[in-house]
């Protein structure tokens, strides 16, 4: 997915009444480089960075690195309510085009 | 000759040690990233996009020498983000100079006049300067103006004081041969053992994905930068990665080569893709489906990948892996006076 891609993802509240939709939303979230909010079905909430997922075993799971803790949380798909793309997504934003005319203005500049 | 020879049977007694064995894949380069923070954000780097919490985050000392322990490569390249804006970073060095690996610090060197009295000169110990070309080209592709200068600097003092220094440059698209063929002289002539080059990789992550080159581009440019090489170039790299950069050999990626460790773990498959973490680098080697990945594999992220993380190992490894590699590589060292 390419940053232009990603940048529509922030703010976004996926569905994930099913499997698929689920593993989707999650496939995402591994690849989005911001924060995500994590809602639990005991109806708890985690906020933090996904940074890996493995879908490919009897029990899947996300690894992630909550905003306000130093240490790596595990999270079962199973116990996943919902989640929504909370956090500003720093791949978006910074293009090559927008430092590109900036250059050139200030080479026009001077 | 660019690398030195202790380095050098360094390696090939290690690779010929794995031959010996019948050991397939093997690492030859552990690519530890202690942190991702840096003091630039340049366009081409798919390292640094990551939310605050995270790049605060470093990877400890203790952490750093259990996988370098683990993966066994002779060789650590510490890349980041800038290793010098870690807090731990002398310790960090010290104990893999202890553990005899050859270091390559990986920096822009903003910090590294500022630094370089916590070292000290070692044969083991490698400053690797990131210069992509010309001053003009080189601020350019760091997005920040002044920064050539203060890596000229600061590589003229490391070279004074009897430092190890290389450069790395990264080439993107739309960049002049001759200005490239010109940077080599400037860089040779501030006295450093040897230059490192590969073509940008075009991350998913980066901001810029229209400046990085395709593999028959690439091809023609180094083509075109290293004709008539000049016996006074040192290349910090083996002579047919080189010929492969080039076109004049053919290899397939080698993603196991250097073997990539972050505050996330071990990052499957290669230092540039990120499929995903394991904790070990047993589970890294034994379970990561390596097939799917290479110009042979069909892989799109693949196809036009020709960087030195995949093809220097190959590179290394058909040069001890048979008679005829070795020849080859010789004549090619020969041949350019390497």
């Amino acid at each position: 997915m390419s940053a232009a891609e990603n940048k529509s993802l922030e703010k976004w509240i996926p569905t994930v009444a099913t499997k698929e939709e689920l593993y989707d939303a999650l496939d995402k979230a591994f690849d989005y480089r911001g924060d995500i909010t994590i809602t639990l079905k005991d109806g708890s909430t985690l906020v933090g960075y996904v940074f890996n997922r493995t879908s490919n075993v009897p029990e899947p799971y996300i690894d992630m690195y909550p905003a306000d803790k130093d240490e790596k949380t595990k999270v079962f798909y199973k116990d996943i309510a919902g989640l929504a793309f909370t956090g500003f997504d720093t791949a978006a934003g910074k293009s090559w085009a927008v430092w590109l005319a900036k250059y050139k203005a200030k080479e026009q500049q001077s | 000759m660019a690398v030195p020879i202790s380095q050098m049977w360094t390696v090939a007694s290690y690779v010929l040690g794995q031959k010996f064995r019948g050991i397939k894949r093997y690492p030859l380069v552990l690519m530890l990233e202690p942190l991702f923070r840096c003091n630039l954000a340049c366009a081409g780097c798919g390292k640094i996009q990551y939310p605050g919490h995270v790049l605060r985050k470093n990877l400890s000392a203790e952490q750093c020498f259990k996988a370098v322990d683990e993966c066994g490569a002779p060789m650590v390249s510490i890349p980041g983000g800038e290793p010098l804006m870690h807090p731990e970073i002398v310790q960090i060095v010290e104990g893999l100079v202890a553990r005899k690996k050859y270091i390559y610090l990986c920096t822009n060197a903003i910090l590294l006049e500022e630094k370089l009295p916590q070292f000290k000169p070692s044969k083991y110990l490698t400053f690797s300067v990131h210069m992509d070309g010309p001053k003009k080209e080189h601020d350019f592709a760091v997005c920040k103006e002044g920064v050539y200068d203060v890596a000229v600097s600061a590589i003229k003092v490391a070279v004074k004081q009897g430092y190890r220094v290389t450069t790395n440059t990264t080439l993107f698209s739309g960049v002049e041969p001759d200005h490239i063929r010109s940077f080599f002289d400037d860089m040779m002539a501030l006295g450093v053992e040897g230059m490192m080059l590969s073509p940008g990789y075009s991350y998913q992550k980066a901001p810029d994905q229209q400046h990085f080159l395709q593999k028959q581009k690439t091809q023609k440019l180094f083509q075109q930068i290293l004709r008539d090489r000049k016996k006074g170039w040192k290349f910090n790299l083996s002579p047919l990665f080189l010929e492969f950069l080039q076109g004049n050999v053919d290899f397939e990626c080698t993603p196991w080569g250097n073997p990539t460790y972050n505050i996330f773990g071990w990052q499957k498959p290669c230092y540039l893709l990120q499929e995903g973490y394991v904790q070990t680098f047993k589970e890294l080697m034994e379970d990561t489906k390596w097939e799917d990945y290479g110009h042979k594999s069909g892989n799109e992220k693949c196809k036009d990948c020709m960087v030195h993380c995949g093809y220097e190992p190959t590179a290394v490894d058909e040069t001890f892996g048979s008679m005829k590699g070795f020849v080859r590589t010789a004549k090619a060292a020969m041949a350019h006076g390497l």
